[in-house]
């Protein structure tokens, strides 16, 4: 109804690590995927209910543990390649490691600020619904009540030995299309090379923008 | 956004991009289609050889390939060049007056403006989710309309959101949507100046909401330019936060806001 009005949902992303940290209220037998989610949010919750928390000077420390701690639900591979999509192919194994680790560090800086919004945010299960035909991959469902608002967040899991989160999708925005918009649109005017240039030096941009935060 | 448009001269122009848009469109697809196919027939033969460890990463499901360019963007560089003014105009226009206007309104007031046109509206989701057959939907709407219109004292007050917090009315209906629902498609993706992202479907979505805003109903433009005013500038921080967030987490920011506004609009349309 309101066009401008649309960035604000796309925004929404931002708060990506807000309702990361919320307490589940699930009912049912939960299923792996559900409960390999469910036991990262806890324990990030744990972490984020610790006094060190509120106190600068353990603060910084704090809240490298809750990374790792979030970094160990993704599978970065997974994320990675579908965000770069058909052009994977055309990578070599060398440039391959090299997105991968950028693209984390990218990840991972941005939301590294964002668990100072969390207000105590709830997350709701709502459903889960199998993906493709192989039987490796399901889509959890929920919802976080954030302002009076009903937020809708899924995460799109793969079983490789583990359930791990290959994509979150936020008010049906999905962070691994969006990003793969953006990189078509980045190999279209340049290289492999020059793609993982711009992911490291945005990556660069967020820790130094989290360095002077602190 | 109901900024005043001639109606006139905006639908003829509107009609003439939508059809050059909808041929291009079609053209898009065709050549997406080939390429997909492929890539599809590339992936077999890798399947086919699967003793390499590599193929393994290679060769996954690729649940987003029909999601790629679903909506064509045939006015590229104009929109980037729209997308490069809004991006100025809000830095250095819509910031500051956002930031002076939330100093002097005080936050409830602010909330009260917001309900105030909010209930205003009321018209177009109604009639949205009725021509959608949405009819719970549009019950729920009236109920609403109702009840904040006579307990929440003209609107300001979101007083039906108290008496039922389970409120379903998640989604703001609009005549885009309706469009959708008879089989419109997108047709193109275009940035309007000021007005931010849209297709060619929404804008024509965008005439049918501005016929039924009563704001548009106001006759003179005076008062009616102070209105469309006072209801942008309230809702200016909230956008604005929004696309801040946005440009920080992106990369290629055009292309990070054309899908966000194609992924949102898809997502609205199938709940």
């Amino acid at each position: 109804m309101r066009p401008i009005i649309i960035p604000t949902l796309i925004g929404a992303i931002y708060y990506l690590l807000v309702f990361w940290a919320a307490s589940p209220v699930w009912a049912q037998a939960p299923s792996e995927a559900r409960q390999a989610l469910e036991k990262t949010v806890n324990l990030v919750l744990e972490e984020l209910n610790k006094p060190e928390i509120k106190n600068s000077a353990t603060r910084a420390q704090e809240m490298d543990k809750v990374e790792e701690i979030m970094a160990g639900l993704f599978s970065f591979e997974e994320l990675s390649l579908r965000t770069v999509g058909p052009n994977w192919k055309n990578f070599n194994d060398d440039q391959k490691t090299r997105f991968i680790n950028e693209f984390r560090r990218m990840l991972r800086s941005s939301y590294a600020n964002t668990f100072e919004e969390y207000d105590g945010e709830v997350l709701n299960y709502v459903g889960e619904t199998p993906q493709g035909n192989q039987g490796d991959r399901v889509q959890i469902d929920t919802t976080v009540l954030s302002k009076g608002k009903q937020i809708p967040i899924s995460f799109r899991m793969i079983n490789k030995n583990a359930w791990k989160v290959y994509d979150i999708v936020i008010e049906n925005i999905s962070l691994v299309q969006n990003y793969r918009s953006q990189f078509q649109s980045l190999l279209q005017k340049g290289d492999i090379e020059g793609l993982i240039k711009s992911v490291s030096q945005k990556a660069d941009e967020f820790n130094q923008k989290n360095k002077i935060g602190q | 956004m109901k900024f005043f448009i001639n109606i006139r001269q905006l639908s003829g122009l509107v009609l003439v991009l939508f059809l050059a848009g909808c041929t291009s469109h079609v053209s898009k697809t065709a050549q997406f289609e080939l390429s997909t196919m492929a890539v599809a027939a590339g992936s077999t033969n890798q399947s086919d050889n699967q003793t390499d460890n590599q193929a393994d990463s290679d060769d996954y499901e690729d649940e987003y390939a029909d999601l790629d360019s679903q909506v064509a963007d045939p006015l590229e560089s104009w929109n980037r060049v729209m997308f490069a003014f809004n991006d100025v105009t809000y830095r250095f226009i819509a910031k500051p007056i956002s930031k002076g206007y939330d100093f002097i309104v005080p936050s409830p007031v602010r909330t009260g403006i917001k309900n105030f046109f909010y209930n205003l509206t009321f018209p177009v989701r109604f009639v949205g989710n009725f021509l959608q057959g949405k009819g719970t939907n549009a019950g729920f709407e009236f109920t609403q309309f109702l009840v904040n219109s006579t307990f929440g004292i003209g609107g300001l007050i979101d007083f039906y959101q108290r008496v039922e917090p389970d409120n379903p009315l998640k989604d703001d209906e609009d005549f885009g949507q309706v469009l959708a629902h008879m089989g419109l498609g997108d047709g193109f993706y275009i940035v309007w100046p000021l007005l931010g992202p849209s297709t060619a479907r929404n804008t024509l979505g965008m005439i049918g909401d501005a016929l039924l805003n009563p704001v548009t109903y106001i006759s003179h433009w005076k008062p009616r330019l102070a209105t469309v005013g006072i209801n942008t500038v309230n809702g200016l921080s909230e956008r604005l936060r929004g696309y801040d967030a946005m440009k920080k987490n992106a990369i290629e920011p055009y292309s990070a806001l054309r899908d966000g506004y194609i992924q949102f609009r898809k997502g609205k349309l199938e709940r």
